[in-house]
C-alpha cells in the first residue's frame, strides 16, 4: 500500500499544502520546528484516527482555526483509495473512506495502515512496563480485533475488583462478590496474557532478525515475558490455573492494601542486550536500535497479516544512529514498501533513490 | 446561577440520570417557555406515575397492582424465572413471545465502583421466592458486559447449590443478516461461545 498525495488544510502549522509521495523512500527534511513531524503525524492519523503525541485532537488544528482536514489519495491492495479526515477543535474526528463515513474508530486502519517510529518510542526500552504492555496489546488488536475487547473487559474487571477491595475497609459485606470478580479476573486476564504471548512468539524471531540487520549480530537481544504471578508459563492451558492460584494467595495482601497487587496489569516485556537488561545497561543508541527493531518487527507482522506492506513512518530515526547503523537502516528501508522519514539534513543519510521533500514553516519549498 | 423557582427546577432536573447541569438548564428554560397546559400535563404525568404505578411485590416489575401482570397470570409457568436488570428488559424479552415463565427484576447489576453490591439489588428477594413459588429453573438475562456477567456468576454460585438449574442467555450473532457483515468482535465472541452439534 502507499500514499500518493496528501493535502493538509489547517493541520498543525500547515495552512494549505499538497504533498506528493513516491513509492519507496521519501525523505522530509527541514530545520527544527518547520513541520516534519507534523506531516508524519497527519499520515499516521489517517491510519489510527488519533495522534501519537497529542492527548487531545484539538492540538492538531492550526491555532485560530476551527477544523483541520487531511485528504489523501493512495493505493490499498492495488486499488485506489481516497481518505478524508476531519478534526474539529471542539473535539472528535471523522473519517471517510472513499466518501463512505467510517462507523468505528477501530476500523480506521482498514484502508491505510502505518507503522510509526518516533523519538517517543525510546520509552519502549527505557520507559516503564506499561509502555511495553501497551505495545504488545496494540499489536494484538491489529492482528485480532477481539483482543481489544478482551483487554477492555480485563481493565473493567480490574477496576471493579479494586472497587470491592477499597470498599472492604468500610463495609463488612463488600467482600461478598470478591470470588465473582476473581473468577472474571482469571478469565479475562488469561485471555490478555495469551494474546500477549501470542504476539511475542511471532514478534521475537522477527525482532531478533531486524536487530541483527540494523545493529549487527555481535550483541544479541533477548525478549521475554515477565509475569510476577508466575515464574514460568509452560503453555497457554496453564495460564488460568497459575493466575487463579496467584490471585488467591495474594488476597489478604490485596484486601489490606485495597488494590489488586498481582496480575497481568503488572506484567512486563523484558528486553535484554548481550545478556543484561537493556533498560539499565544499554547505551542510548543501543536502546534506540532495540526499540526500532521492535517497531520493524511489528511492521513485518502487520505486513504478513495483511498480505501487503504497511507505510513506514520514521521520525528523526537517523540522528542517533552511527554511520553503519544508518546505512543498514537505509538499505532495509528500501526493501520495505513505502517509507516516509524525517531528518534535519540529507547529509550523512545514504540516499540513492528517494524523493526529498523540504519543509520550511509549514510549506513545502522543494519537492524532487 | 439563577434564583428562585428556576434554580429549584434546574436542581431537580439535574438529579435525573444522564442529565448534567447544562442539559438541566436547557430543559428548565424550555419548560419556562412552554404553554401552561403542556407544563401542567408534564407535572400531572409525573404525579400520576408516582400515584398509580408501583413495583410488583414479588418480582419488582412496574405495575398498577400489588402483583404485576406476569406474576398474577396463572398461564405463566411459575417454576421458570427469567432474571433481568431493569423492567424495560422484560419488555424486550416479551416482544420475542418465546418466554412463558415469570420474571425477577434485580434493579441493576453488581458494580462495586458505583457502590452497587448484592444488598443493593433484589437478590435476597429472589432467594426467598425459590421455595414458595416452586422455582425449578432460572435464566439469567443480565446485560452481556462485565457487570452483567459478574451478577450472573454471583447468582449462579448462590442458587446453584440449592438444586435450582441456572443458565445464562448467550450473546451471539444478529439473525437474518449475512455473516460477512457481522462486526469482528461479535463474530469472534460467537465463535468462542460455539455449541457442539
Ligand atoms: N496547532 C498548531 N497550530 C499552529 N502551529 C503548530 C500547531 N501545533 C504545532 N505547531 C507548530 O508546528 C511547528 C513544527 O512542529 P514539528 O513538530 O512538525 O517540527 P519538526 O519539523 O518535526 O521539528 P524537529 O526537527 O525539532 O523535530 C512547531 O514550531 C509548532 O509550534
Ligand atoms: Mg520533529
Ligand atoms: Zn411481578
Amino acid at each position: 500500500m502507499e500514499v500518493v498525495s496528501v493535502e493538509l488544510t489547517d493541520f498543525r502549522n500547515y495552512e494549505q499544502q499538497t504533498i506528493g509521495f513516491q513509492p519507496g523512500l521519501n525523505l522530509v527534511v527541514g530545520l527544527n520546528g518547520q513541520g516534519k513531524t507534523n506531516l508524519l503525524e497527519a499520515i499516521h492519523a489517517l491510519s489510527v484516527m488519533g495522534s501519537h503525541r497529542a492527548g487531545q485532537s484539538a492540538a492538531l488544528v492550526r491555532h485560530g482555526q476551527e477544523r483541520a482536514l487531511v485528504r489523501a489519495d493512495g493505493f490499498s491492495r492495488s486499488r485506489p483509495v481516497h481518505l478524508d479526515l476531519e478534526v474539529k477543535r471542539s473535539g472528535g474526528m471523522r473519517m471517510l473512506i472513499n466518501k463512505v463515513p467510517l462507523e468505528r474508530t477501530r476500523d480506521a486502519g482498514t484502508a491505510l495502515a502505518t507503522i510509526l517510529f518516533s523519538p517517543e518510542d525510546l520509552a519502549l526500552t527505557k520507559g516503564g512496563p506499561e509502555e511495553r504492555r501497551r505495545f504488545l496489546d496494540q499489536i494484538a488488536v491489529r492482528l485480532r480485533p477481539l483482543a481489544g475487547q478482551q483487554r477492555h473487559e480485563f481493565e473493567r474487571v480490574l477496576r471493579q475488583r479494586n472497587g470491592v477491595l477499597k470498599a472492604a475497609h468500610s463495609s463488612a459485606t463488600a467482600l461478598a462478590t470478591l470470588d465473582t470478580w476473581d473468577e472474571q479476573l482469571v478469565r479475562t486476564g488469561a485471555a490478555v496474557v495469551q494474546a500477549r504471548l501470542d504476539v511475542l512468539a511471532r514478534l521475537r524471531p522477527t525482532a531478533e532478525k531486524r536487530h541483527a540487520e540494523v545493529a549487527g549480530s555481535d550483541r544479541v537481544p533477548g525478549f521475554a515475558y515477565l509475569a510476577g504471578w508466575a515464574p514460568e508459563i509452560p503453555d497457554y492451558e496453564s495460564i488460568p490455573g497459575l493466575l487463579e492460584a496467584a490471585i488467591k494467595s495474594s488476597r489478604s495482601k490485596d484486601v489490606e492494601r485495597g488494590v489488586t497487587t498481582s496480575g497481568p496489569h503488572r506484567d512486563d516485556l523484558e528486553i535484554m542486550l548481550a545478556g543484561v537488561e537493556a533498560r539499565t545497561f544499554a547505551s542510548q543508541g543501543e536502546q534506540r536500535s532495540l526499540a526500532l527493531s521492535l517497531r520493524l518487527a511489528e511492521r513485518d507482522l502487520v505486513a504478513e497479516a495483511r498480505g501487503e506492506d504497511p507505510i513506514l513512518l520514521l521520525d528523526d530515526v537517523f540522528s542517533e544512529l552511527d554511520d553503519t547503523r544508518r546505512e543498514k537502516l537505509a538499505e532495509l528501508v528500501f526493501s520495505s514498501g513505502q517509507t516516509v522519514a524525517t531528518a534535519t539534513a540529507t547529509a550523512g543519510i545514504p540516499l540513492d533513490a528517494g524523493r526529498v521533500i523540504a519543509v520550511d514553516g509549514g510549506r513545502v519549498t522543494r519537492d524532487a | 446561577m439563577f434564583t428562585g423557582p428556576v434554580q429549584d427546577l434546574v436542581e431537580e432536573l439535574s438529579k435525573l440520570p444522564g442529565i448534567g447541569p447544562k442539559t438541566a438548564q436547557r430543559l428548565a428554560f424550555h419548560i419556562l417557555k412552554t404553554e401552561d397546559v403542556d407544563a401542567k400535563r408534564l407535572a400531572e404525568a409525573i404525579l400520576e406515575v408516582k400515584d398509580k404505578m408501583r413495583f410488583c411485590g414479588k418480582c419488582f416489575n412496574v405495575s398498577t397492582t400489588e402483583l404485576c401482570e406476569f406474576c398474577s397470570d396463572p398461564r405463566r409457568d411459575a417454576t421458570l424465572v427469567c432474571v433481568v436488570e431493569e423492567p424495560r428488559d422484560i419488555w424486550a424479552i416479551e416482544k420475542t413471545a418465546e418466554f412463558r415463565g415469570r420474571y425477577h427484576v434485580l434493579g441493576g447489576a453488581i458494580s462495586p465502583i458505583d457502590g452497587i453490591g448484592p444488598d443493593q439489588l433484589h437478590i435476597s428477594e429472589l432467594i426467598e421466592r425459590l421455595e414458595p413459588d416452586g422455582i425449578k429453573e432460572i435464566i439469567v438475562a443480565t446485560n452481556p458486559n462485565v457487570e452483567g456477567d459478574a451478577t450472573a456468576i454471583y447468582i449462579a454460585r448462590l442458587i446453584g447449590p440449592l438444586g435450582v438449574e441456572v443458565s445464562r442467555i448467550s450473546s451471539g450473532l444478529p439473525v437474518g443478516g449475512d455473516l460477512e457483515y457481522a462486526d469482528e468482535v461479535t463474530l469472534g465472541r460467537a465463535l468462542e461461545g460455539r455449541r457442539r452439534m
